[in-house]
């Protein structure tokens, strides 16, 4: 009687286990297929009647986030336009969330028709399995949306090595080195310009406990951009970062530069003392805007979290100038691509989805809808006019703090693989504790970009 | 005489020794629900700014915004219809492969086949989870993530179901038999309402991972009426900056039906499990 | 007769619902798992089959071996802390206490709480600049033991461990109490009418009672550590570095963040061995002690 069972069940989990693998395995060839063979099946079927197309958006501007109110009205009012002819679908998700679930669909062959989505190395995997679309193919079918409408400098992230554009660039972005005002008046100080006079007012501050410079490094943020505006104060610095890309070179002399100054910064006190737990975005933020801290490195869309009264009393200054660096950070600005659109290839080239995707896509990349997105602090990178008036006034103090500025680009955006970059982030994290010298630290992410 | 008020003056301390240590745990366990429930109330700035104090100015609107933004109707709806049919179907079908496990064959083999799945980290399943409910046609459906919740638990349900059941003296199983009990009426008349305390283990914890699971219902679905309510509250985290308060109030709604079922279903059984105890 | 005829149909009935989904919906994605650790694979292109090179390159990496012994020490930590103070408190509820039915409930609530609360409540205690751990030291006399928790060296893989121990002791207490429960309670008066003390009783009578539930919650709190996550995401990314990752968390950052799923896939197979030939050492170790 057991011995039934029991061979019963042995017989039954080998046939089990090779039917689930011979059934995933041939099953997935399929998938990869399916897509194209669906869209045979419903052209055929739906050559004369005027049936619905069904499309997917997914971003992560869900409930949560800044863009949320600015996005989904005029998401709803173009779904409501175009119900009669096509059935969209938007999915939200929490930023990390969303990588997750983006990764996952490529992995089972689900993609969205279109997604927002970052360029440089996080979209590599997806252009080389040729599931992007080459936006000048969208641009050459739509009537209302021009390659010459972008600023041309956006188009970098989201160019590849091949030379071709995969994504449409949305959101452009400055870092901004912000001070108290008030702090700065209560202990008649100065706003420092030089490196030695930032460890002075650092002295005077920290004896008063006040924290000199909010930056911290959780995960690489908000450290990681803090690095690259410190980066271009020497020379070269630009081309390289330029070429990082192609020249998978981080070991350069000016990066060990770099990090042994902000080893001195730390050994001067002008950090929190707990960079870990104070790293992050919203915390180290939170630092100065509570009038802990007064100074503070950050971007534009932090500036929901920014209050009024913070915002009247802060001034946009130039970062202080390292003691050996050959450039005036009083004429730089880090200011780059940092979100926009990709579009599947497979949505776009079907007969039957496509004059729907480049309705949707028109949408994505309208005046309308960039003009709306600007007010949650986003810059366009479209080349509209944004109306001041309406602008939270640390948006408009960072517009004319912009002008005339050389705009400078960011390892963020050319790290050329994600590895490298989550190296660079860990790496940071362990940089600000103290736990790694200058050059362990820059060998340390050379060893992951010289990886395959 | 002396020894007698010597003693009794030695429970009393031994008591209130007792009550000591268990009210400072108890209040050690209960502060951070406590914390999410003021934290709830509050927005970023007191969050860090006045983390562990009371709120300065009550924000009752996090609430609101967090239901709304989560869709509490409809995913808290879908998250309990999953969660309790997941867990009728897991007690059920658990407990009679945990019989044949105890009282039929002990098979070591079988055992630690089952054991297995304890030992699989939940990110191993993402992917060929949604292959295999793709080859099923069963994607964006809210009964793959019953299936897959009770896959999940049959682990550590079928081993906690095992010691439960292995607790039951054989000598019931060949009374009743002799008494003519076939082995259907053997299992569900006898055995089962005497595993009662297993059951309700099982339950609970098999409840709650469902409730709060993230990962899995993340993947396998889409259509956003069907997420499930943790998924929802997820959506409240923002791109860089996450409102806390806001994500707090979202905690709070997912958290009290959980406490409330963990209450009512608990003081059921410990009626059932005592009167068990005496029966034996 | 005709029952014992059809029994074995009925056995096999029984268990053969538990048995396929088990096997369809856990198992195949197990092996499956397996099959992508033998190849390189980034998640979306075509898998190259590797064979062990995944395997070897785990060997040799540096991060690995942190993150594993880092899982170890979670390991030891949780067993030590988790059981023995789950036994205890149970025990101590177990006696005819007032209320034990609250302070079962209230001892369970904090592993209802989903684990991103739990970590940003502690990442915001721990915080050395508006964190109140360091102030509640000071009060307690403790001062000279302040330090910025989460970013010294010494204490940020302990400082990330401890909300994962202490917030499923409930757990424990629970599983203990609900097996104590099922304790006669006869065998428990005699001994208690022969004149035994409560600490007695514990060990010569509650505790051999429980063995067989002792064993299920060293299994879980093993496996439970060496799948450890959430935590130790949330609060730090596992980094500065790998200083204060999991196992599990190594393998998240290697799959899904760096889109490297051949040898996440790897990492995850270490784990399911590991985990087996601890749990199985385990076995061995007990049933040993029972033969006597």
């Amino acid at each position: 009687m057991n011995r039934l069972i029991k061979n019963a069940l042995v017989f039954t989990v080998t046939a089990v286990l090779l039917t689930g693998i011979v059934g995933c395995g041939s099953g997935k060839e399929n998938l990869g297929n399916s897509s194209t063979v669906q869209s045979e099946t419903t052209s055929v079927a739906t050559t004369t009647a005027k049936s619905k197309v069904s499309l997917v958006f997914a971003t992560n501007w869900g409930e949560g986030d800044s863009k949320y109110t600015y996005f989904d009205p005029k998401f709803k009012e173009f779904q409501k336009a175009n119900a009669d002819t096509m059935d969209i679908v938007l999915e939200t998700n929490s930023t990390e969330d969303f990588k997750t679930k983006i990764k996952i669909q490529t992995a089972s062959g689900d993609l969205p028709s279109a997604f927002t989505y970052w360029g440089g190395a996080m979209m590599n995997n997806m252009v080389d399995a040729g599931l992007l679309l080459d936006v000048d193919e969208y641009f050459n079918a739509s009537s209302t949306v021009k390659r010459d409408n972008f600023e041309p400098t956006s188009f970098s992230y989201y160019t590849a090595a091949d030379g071709k554009t995969y994504g449409v660039p949305l959101e452009s972005t400055r870092g901004i080195f912000l001070v108290n005002t008030e702090i700065f008046k209560k202990y008649n100080l100065q706003v420092p310009k030089t490196y030695d006079e930032l460890k002075n007012v650092s002295k005077i501050l920290n004896q008063n406990g006040i924290i000199p410079i909010a930056m911290a490094s959780n995960g690489g943020t908000p450290a990681e951009f803090f690095f690259s505006e410190l980066y271009n104060q020497y020379s070269g610095a630009a081309e390289e970062i330029k070429n990082f890309t192609a020249s998978r070179k981080f070991n350069t002399s000016n990066a060990v530069k770099v990090a042994a100054n902000i080893q001195d910064m730390i050994s001067n006190n002008m950090f929190p003392k707990d960079t870990v737990a104070n790293g992050g975005w919203g915390p180290c933020l939170q630092l100065y805007t509570d009038q802990k801290a007064a100074m503070t490195y950050t971007y534009p869309w932090m500036f929901e979290s920014i209050p009024e009264e913070i915002q009247k009393i802060s001034d946009i200054v130039p970062i202080p100038k390292l003691p050996d660096a050959d450039i005036d950070p009083a004429n730089i600005m880090s200011g780059f691509t940092v979100y926009g659109c990709v579009i599947k290839k497979a949505a776009f080239t079907d007969t039957v989805t496509h004059d729907a995707m480049v309705k949707l896509c028109d949408f994505l990349a309208s005046d309308d809808l960039s003009t709306n997105l600007t007010k949650s602090g986003m810059i366009p990178a479209k080349k509209i006019t944004v109306d001041m008036n309406g602008q939270k006034l640390i948006y408009q103090k960072m517009m004319s703090y912009a002008e005339g500025k050389n705009l400078i680009q960011v390892h963020f955006s050319t790290i050329p693989s994600q590895s490298a970059l989550s190296m660079l982030d860990t790496s940071l994290d362990e940089l600000f504790i103290n736990a790694l010298t200058p050059q362990a630290f820059v060998d340390k992410v050379q060893a992951a970009l010289d990886k395959k | 005489m002396k020894s007698y008020s010597g003693r009794l003056l030695k429970y009393e301390m031994e008591a209130a020794l007792k009550y000591l240590l268990l009210g400072l745990v108890a209040v050690i366990a209960l502060y951070p629900f406590l914390w999410v429930v003021i934290s709830s109330l509050k927005d970023n700035n007191e969050i860090f700014g006045n983390s562990f104090g009371l709120p300065h100015i009550v924000r009752w609107g996090n609430f609101m915004e967090a239901w709304s933004g989560a869709k509490v109707e409809s995913s808290f709806f879908n998250s309990i219809i999953v969660c309790l049919v997941t867990v009728a179907f897991l007690a059920v079908i658990t407990s009679m492969g945990s019989y044949v496990l105890t009282r039929v064959t002990k098979s070591r083999i079988l055992s630690t086949y089952f054991l297995l799945g304890l030992m699989i980290p939940i990110h191993a399943l993402l992917i060929p989870s949604v292959l295999i409910f793709k080859v099923l046609h069963l994607q964006d459906s809210l009964f793959s993530l019953v299936i897959v919740y009770t896959a999940v638990n049959i682990s550590f349900s079928m081993f906690i179901m095992n010691g439960f059941l292995q607790k039951i003296p054989k000598e019931i199983d060949e009374a009743a038999t002799i008494d003519g009990c076939g082995t259907c009426r053997l299992f569900f008349y006898i055995l089962l309402p005497m595993a009662k305390p297993g059951i309700a283990t099982i339950a609970t914890l098999a409840f709650l991972n469902s409730w709060n699971d993230l990962l899995l219902s993340l993947v396998l679905i889409s259509t956003p009426a069907k997420r499930t309510l943790s998924l929802a509250i997820s959506v409240l985290k923002g791109s860089y900056m996450t409102r806390y308060g806001l994500l707090c109030a979202g905690f709070v709604i997912s958290i009290a039906p959980v406490v409330l079922m963990y209450l009512v279903f608990q003081k059921q059984v410990i009626a059932g499990m005592t009167a068990g105890a005496i029966k034996s | 007769m005709k029952s014992k005829l059809t029994r074995p149909v009925i056995l096999a009935l029984f268990i053969l619902p538990v048995f396929m989904v088990y096997s369809i919906f856990l198992m195949i994605p197990l092996v499956q798992t397996g099959y992508y650790s033998l190849t390189s694979w980034n998640g979306i292109s075509q898998k190259v089959f590797i064979g062990f090179d995944n395997f070897n390159a785990l060997m040799k990496n540096n991060d690995y071996w942190i993150t594993f012994f880092n899982t170890m020490k979670l390991t030891a930590v949780s067993l030590l802390i988790q059981i023995t103070v789950g036994l205890l408190l149970a025990y101590l509820l177990y006696q005819k206490t007032k209320g034990a039915k609250i302070f079962r409930t209230i001892f369970f609530l904090p592993v209802v709480i989903a684990p991103v609360a739990i970590g940003l409540m502690f990442s915001l205690f721990y915080n050395s600049q508006i964190g109140i751990f360091n102030k509640i030291l000071t009060v307690l006399g403790l001062g000279m033991f302040q330090t910025h928790w989460l970013s010294n060296i010494n204490t940020l893989l302990y400082a990330v461990m401890a909300p994962q121990v202490w917030q499923y002791i409930g757990l424990y207490v629970t599983i203990f109490l609900g097996a104590m429960q099922t304790i006669p309670v006869e065998t428990i008066e005699s001994t208690q009418i022969d004149g035994a003390g409560k600490t007695r009783t514990f060990f010569n009578v509650v505790l051999p009672q429980l063995s067989g539930f002792m064993n299920i919650c060293i299994v879980l709190c093993l496996t439970g550590s060496l799948k450890a996550f959430d935590h130790s995401w949330i609060m730090t990314g596992g980094g500065p570095g790998v200083r204060s990752a999991y196992l599990g968390v190594f393998m998240y950052k290697t799959a899904f963040t760096n889109s490297d799923f051949g040898l996440g896939s790897a990492i995850t197979i270490t784990i399911v061995i590991i985990s087996l030939l601890m749990t199985g050492l385990f076995n061995q170790f007990t049933a040993g002690e029972h033969d006597n």
